[in-house]
């Protein structure tokens, strides 16, 4: 039981990363942003590029996964949001960030093919032990990164000047455009993160498993929404602490119930917790009534 | 103003040259223009299954193309071949036989080749009296349910597993643990049939029935790995689409289970996509097919030259191009057909429903050589179901990223 729980803290606090990708374009834009399981797919089949396809060393892979997040990221506010912020609809990019998303998944799976893309490193096979039981170091690695970065994000939006202007953004655009802030620019950085965040999730996912390919963006594509309506709209906590607990639920059905349904235990949670406490784990009503 | 009748004669003469110079040229086109019998094929061309289909149509273009109209076609009529692309979806599979058979008017179908397509395309096919020889379709009794419409060019799942016995005799086995997708039926089929077998082999299984079954597209083994580990298992035998079995392969490896000393059996999923993705940890794994590529028959080595010639000319991908038994079955499934309609000296004209019913009446008498030495020929019941191929079936094992072949089984 205790391995499985590990496991399912592992798989979670990618979870978390994915649903803080989500959480955080929706808290300060109050959109949510379809397109960010093909970011993450995205990552995933960069990292196979950087590191299977060009045999190129390991440590290049973080500057192309946040560079390509970036773009991507700056791609999804030009072409998917921003005519609709500026006419003040928050529901049309929900369509367009899904159109966008499946642009790229047909792109990528008609130039890679629809099977896995081998993603290897050199330590892929080492394991850690605890004890009698053992865990691949990579996933180790993935959960270390994925608090890592949750940690940077906090501190960039509660500690730097530009993440104290995004939180201004994401409270009143029009006072804050009237303090001097530039809100087109907030909100490209917005994205830039979020995107970031996405393809980081995606290599780290990559990493996990071994593999990417064109369509694993499904899987987590609902998943992502399901964690954040768990952790409340709009909190970033909230999502984290979703994730893991999505990652440890799923897991323990799995191996306890049946894989069959891992998926829907996670949707029974979320209506269960709806049904108790409808702001979700630390929801809070201000920032509802903000979203809507 | 008067006519001259001279010049109306000579315009009138002219006039019936030119017409009777069109109707000759018209009659001669048709007679050098022979009409073409249209066969359809029904397959998955796009989608996680384009891989076997892909290759399927490959054997039956090269066939069809290379061989039969080339040489003068069937009875003296080239043939036509319409592709329709399931995607691997059922519900598309009845809709796309229903559209051959009575749209366009095709005299036989070949395919359809996942077992999800053709449980649901065999009833179409006998309900619309068209003759259907399946790629794949490896649920034991599909071709008996549908008879005497319907047969398959691959062997069953019961045949398919039955290497898995081989391996458990060579391994001197005591416990298996059998994880299955659990969302496709041929997994479930295959992985009742290694039950089966280990039941026959006094061979325990280490967990409850289904409870280290998967899904299509489950993203982390992981937990899965951990609970196999704690099982101790002598063989795992895993039935999961070949990206699935590749991830799969890879937890293992970092969950300390090495498939060169834990012996891992994938059945007919063993194929180049799990090699490819599966890179190392694939290393090892033992799979079936009733397909060897490693066979040293001069035959067959010559007819996989041709094969691999063929493929590569039309794409670049290994997965579409790499000869295995998805090409043999296309193939040896189009060599039936065109053998079938040969000796029913059917044609073009035949009327469509006598053509489909001579077509269905030849095809279970047929034995012939097709890619290899070995003659196959349509089993007619009992240990051999009824119109489905009778091929021997081969252990396979990865070794070096290729697929060796270690065992045999004839029956």
């Amino acid at each position: 039981m205790l391995i499985q729980i590990i496991n399912g803290i592992m798989l979670g606090s990618l979870y978390g990363l994915i649903a803080l990708g989500y959480s955080l374009v929706l808290g300060i834009l109050r959109i949510f942003n379809m397109v960010h399981a093909e970011v993450f797919m995205g990552g995933a089949v960069l990292g196979w590029i950087v590191m299977t396809k060009c045999q190129l060393p390991f440590v290049l892979v973080l500057p192309v996964v946040l560079v390509g997040g970036a773009i991507l990221g700056l791609m999804t506010e030009f072409f998917c949001v921003r005519r609709s912020i500026a006419v003040g609809s928050h529901f049309v990019p929900i369509a367009t960030t899904i159109g966008f998303g499946l642009v790229l998944t047909t792109i990528v799976s008609n130039w890679a093919g629809a099977h896995p893309l081998p993603i290897s490193v050199p330590f892929q096979y080492t394991q850690v032990h605890f004890g009698s039981a053992s865990i691949p170091v990579t996933n180790v690695i993935v959960f270390f990164t994925s608090f890592l970065i949750m940690g940077i994000l906090a501190y960039f939006l509660k500690r730097t000047e530009l993440g104290l202007s995004t939180r201004a953004v994401g409270e009143n655009p029009e006072v804050s455009q009237l303090l001097g802030i530039n809100t087109t620019r907030v909100i490209q950085l917005t994205f830039m993160i979020s995107s970031m965040i996405g393809t980081l999730s995606g290599i780290l996912f990559g990493l996990m498993t071994g593999a990417a390919h064109p369509y694993m963006g499904e899987h987590v594509a609902l998943k992502g929404i399901c964690l954040v309506i768990i952790g409340g709209m709009g909190s970033m906590p909230g999502a984290v602490i979703a994730g893991i607990l999505g990652g440890i639920a799923e897991v323990l059905t799995s191996v306890y119930w049946s894989v069959k349904y891992a998926d829907a235990t996670l949707w029974l949670i979320m209506f269960l917790i709806l049904l108790f406490r409808p702001l979700g784990l630390m929801g809070k009503a201000e920032e509802l009534q903000r979203l809507q | 103003m008067k006519l001259d009748w001279r010049k109306l004669l000579l315009i009138a003469i002219l006039g019936v040259l030119i017409s009777s110079m069109c109707v000759v040229s018209a009659i001669a086109q048709q007679k050098t223009e022979a009409v073409p019998f249209k066969i359809g094929i029904v397959t998955s061309i796009s989608g996680p299954g384009y891989g076997y289909g892909q290759r399927a149509v490959v054997g039956i273009r090269y066939r069809i193309e290379e061989e039969i109209n080339k040489a003068g076609g069937i009875n003296g009529h080239p043939v036509q071949l319409i592709t329709y692309d399931t995607a691997m979806r059922p519900d598309q599979t009845a809709m796309l036989i229903e559209r051959a058979a009575t749209v366009d008017k095709v005299f036989a179908v070949l395919g359809p080749n996942a077992s999800s397509d053709v449980a649901a395309g065999f009833p179409t096919a006998s309900r619309l009296n068209i003759p259907a020889i399946a790629l794949g379709g490896t649920l034991r009794g599909i071709c008996e349910k549908s008879a005497p419409w319907c047969f398959a060019s691959m062997m069953s799942d019961d045949f398919s597993m039955e290497p898995l016995a081989l391996l458990m005799e060579q391994y001197k086995t005591k416990n298996i643990v059998v994880m299955t997708d659990s969302k496709y039926n041929y997994a479930v089929s295959q992985g009742e049939w290694g039950y089966k077998i280990a039941q026959r082999r006094g061979v325990k299984v280490t967990h409850d029935k289904g409870k280290l079954d998967v899904e299509t597209g489950w993203p982390d083994f992981t937990p899965q790995v951990s609970q196999i580990k704690a099982m101790r298992p002598d063989i795992i035998c895993a039935i999961l689409y070949p990206r699935d079995l590749a991830l799969l392969a890879i937890s293992l490896k970092r969950g300390g289970i090495d498939a060169k000393q834990v012996p891992c059996f994938g059945s007919l999923m063993v194929l180049t996509e799990m090699i490819v993705a599966g890179g190392e940890a694939a290393e090892g794994w033992y799979g079936s097919s009733d397909f060897d590529i490693e066979n040293p028959d001069p035959v067959q080595k010559a007819w996989q030259k041709k094969l691999t010639d063929y493929g590569k000319s039309i794409s670049n991908d290994p997965a579409i191009y790499t000869v295995s038994t998805n090409t043999a079955c296309g193939y040896d499934a189009a060599a039936f057909l065109s053998e079938a309609m040969r000796v029913a000296k059917i044609t073009p004209s035949t009327p469509l429903e006598e053509a489909r019913a001579k077509i269905r009446d030849e095809l279970p008498k047929i034995k012939m050589k097709t890619y290899s030495s070995n003659e196959f020929h349509f089993g007619v019941g009992g240990r051999y179901e009824k119109n489905r191929l009778v091929k021997p079936i081969y252990l396979l094992q990865v070794k070096g990223g290729k697929l060796v072949s270690v065992g045999q089984v004839t029956e």
